[in-house]
């Protein structure tokens, strides 16, 4: 046993210098390439988009994680249990559909810009959160309810003091999904005349510029990154400690 | 103070003849008492106690508690009076212990401070120290502390009844015990009136004042342990109480309740021919040597008399094959009794003093009597 961990230290201790090597060489080729000095050209214009595009992330996201929210409670509830099946059904055929049809869908009904660009990360989001809501409240056991109920609790005291709490962590896993695929598909609403990292992404495969399409892309992937950190973050920091499994570890 | 008139529940099941799982089920359970419903599996005894405080509906029949018609006070009211302990005990993961013992006075909107206090107290009374467990959250908790707290977030209201559904069920034998012996001690001091469903007739024996045994939804007998074990209604009650229901009742009975009626308590200066004359007199087989303090310190046999009358007590006396304290039962008494392999044995209080003697066969002689009152003493 102890040899396993030997190894694994060691392995992290070459993966470091491994990581240190890569950046050096990156630095080395990215110079050689002129990624850098295009970078340093259109340094405000990607500034500019990278806050567009958090802008719109975020806004989408949190829209969709509210609305994701209250439809998955909603289709907790009793009186909407025979329509559920249909409701999650129509929630699963949407998110078969491509992202890109869903958006051109959207333009065609609002328009160019930032609107169908809104309406459609935010369709793209409230997936995962529905779904994850939905499972959530369902999968409280029972008996707790039972245990609720047996104590005198109504129907909403249920809801907001039991079932809701005890969903935390599955419902935040659902908005981490839906934020990933939100940022992963937010380049995309470029092609619909909305400010984004696409731009950098587009104009490089038009104009066959690699350097472009590289800065693009790599600024997504930080960007989905550092969304993904804050959010993890958030999700420790906010669950309470009683159904929040990342901190069961440290008692 | 609980009072079921004709209660009854009928499951309706589409296309099927309905599941009738309480048939006129009429019983009446004393303030302060605590009551068990008994019976196997799907007998109806959790329905029955869930239709008490309206988790499940009842088809047809009266409920009263403290002589009001239940009918009359709406649900949610209802069981915020009524304390409930589930087998699965229920806490809530996102909540403090503290804040879960306090969900029924939250929701009563009692004093914040006043409950809190309350809770501090009901932990020590199942011994958990309330510094440790308070601000702990319930997963952190073994499954034997969880229930505890189960059972005390049903009390910290202060309801004058309680019902417990298997509470103590999916516990370790040796922490059920343990947890049994302290519901019971404090609901000696509590008093609460307890319906509590149970299939372990042990557990029913042990725990409870009356005894309600169900079978497919019918009550099929309701009384005290002791007469049910003694006197089984009809051959299901005397199945189900099993074939060891004489045994069982040792546990009901106090070794003090046993003791013969004469001490046979002789001093160790005795000369031999006057214990004889004792022991002659009153028909009795042992004498036991008493020290100066009233401490039991051997015993003489008649046979050992019989063989030589011209000593005193002290030259013939044997070791005492142990002793058995009065307030234990007679399952103990039996049990030390086989183990020390002898037929007899002393009792003695608190104190250590000699207080009389027991043998198998009065024993025997009081299992076989019909069922006595509790408090009743051979003479």
């Amino acid at each position: 046993m102890p040899y396993i961990i030997e190894i694994i230290n060691r392995s992290k201790t070459l993966l470091m210098y491994g990581l240190m090597a890569l950046t050096f060489l990156f630095g080395v080729f990215s110079e050689s390439s002129g990624l850098i000095k295009e970078f340093m050209d259109t340094y405000e214009d990607w500034i500019y988009l990278l806050k567009q595009n958090t802008i719109i992330v975020f806004a989408s996201g949190l829209t969709a994680s509210f609305l994701g929210i209250c439809a998955g409670i909603l289709m907790t509830r009793t009186w909407f249990k025979r329509y559920a099946e249909a409701f999650a059904q129509s929630f699963n055929i949407l998110s078969a559909v491509p992202t890109l049809a869903i958006l051109t869908i959207i333009m065609t009904l609002t328009g160019l810009g930032f609107k169908s660009a809104f309406i459609g990360l935010v369709t793209v989001t409230i997936l995962p959160v529905v779904r994850n809501t939905y499972q959530g409240i369902s999968e409280v056991p029972e008996h707790m309810i039972e245990a609720a109920s047996g104590q005198g609790m109504t129907g909403q005291q249920i809801l907001w003091k039991v079932q809701f709490p005890n969903a935390l962590y599955v419902i935040s896993a659902g908005i981490r999904t839906g934020f990933a695929l939100n940022v992963g598909t937010s380049p995309l609403i470029t092609l619909i005349a909305a400010d984004s990292l696409g731009e950098y992404i587009f104009t490089g495969i038009q104009l066959n510029d690699f350097n472009s399409l590289l800065i693009g892309s790599l600024s997504v992937a930080a960007l989905a990154i550092g969304t993904d950190f804050i959010l993890s973050k958030l999700q420790f920091w906010l669950l309470p400690k009683g159904v929040n499994p990342q901190r069961f570890v440290q008692e | 103070m609980i009072r079921l008139e004709n209660l009854t529940k009928h499951f309706e099941m589409p296309g099927k003849e309905p599941v009738i799982a309480a048939n006129n089920v009429s019983m009446e359970v004393g303030k302060g008492e605590i009551c068990i419903f008994l019976g196997p599996s799907g007998c109806g005894k959790t329905t029955a106690l869930k239709m008490i405080n309206k988790l499940i509906p009842k088809t047809s029949g009266k409920i009263y508690i403290d002589n009001k018609d239940t009918d009359n006070i709406d649900p949610i009211a209802l069981r915020r009076e009524i304390g409930y302990v589930i087998q699965q005990i229920g806490l809530f993961p996102n909540l403090t212990i503290e804040a879960n013992i306090c969900v029924v006075p939250d929701l009563l909107k009692m004093d914040k401070q006043q409950s809190r206090k309350k809770a501090r107290e009901l932990m020590e009374m199942v011994n958990l120290d309330p510094n440790i467990f308070l601000k702990r959250y319930p997963r952190e908790l073994s499954g034997g502390q969880q229930q505890r707290i189960g059972v005390i977030r049903a009390l910290a209201a202060d309801p004058p009844v309680m019902l417990m559904d298997e509470p103590f069920g999916a516990i370790d034998p040796i922490n059920r015990e343990v947890i049994q012996d302290e519901f019971l001690k404090m609901n000696a001091e509590l008093g609460k009136t307890v319906l509590f469903v149970s299939h372990d007739i042990d557990e029913a024996v042990k725990m409870g004042d009356q005894i309600a045994i169900f079978r497919e939804g019918i009550l099929e007998q309701c009384d005290t342990p002791d007469e049910i074990l003694a006197n089984p209604a009809n051959n299901f009650v005397k199945e189900f109480v099993g074939s060891d229901r004489a045994l069982k009742r040792l546990k009901l009975i106090p070794v003090s309740e046993a003791i013969l009626p004469f001490r046979m308590a002789v001093n160790p200066d005795d000369p031999l021919g006057k214990v004889a004359d004792k022991m002659r007199s009153r028909e009795a087989h042992i004498a036991v040597m008493v020290g100066p303090r009233g401490r039991a310190r051997g015993y003489i046999t008649k046979e050992e008399i019989n063989s030589d009358q011209s000593g005193v007590v002290s030259d013939y006396s044997d070791p005492l094959p142990g002793t058995i304290h009065e307030n234990d039962n007679l399952h103990d008494a039996v049990s030390q009794m086989y183990s020390h392999a002898t037929d007899w044995m002393p009792v003695v209080d608190d104190d250590g003093a000699y207080k009389g003697y027991i043998t198998q066969h009065i024993i025997a002689s009081l299992l076989g009597e019909a069922p006595r009152k509790r408090g009743d003493r051979i003479t």
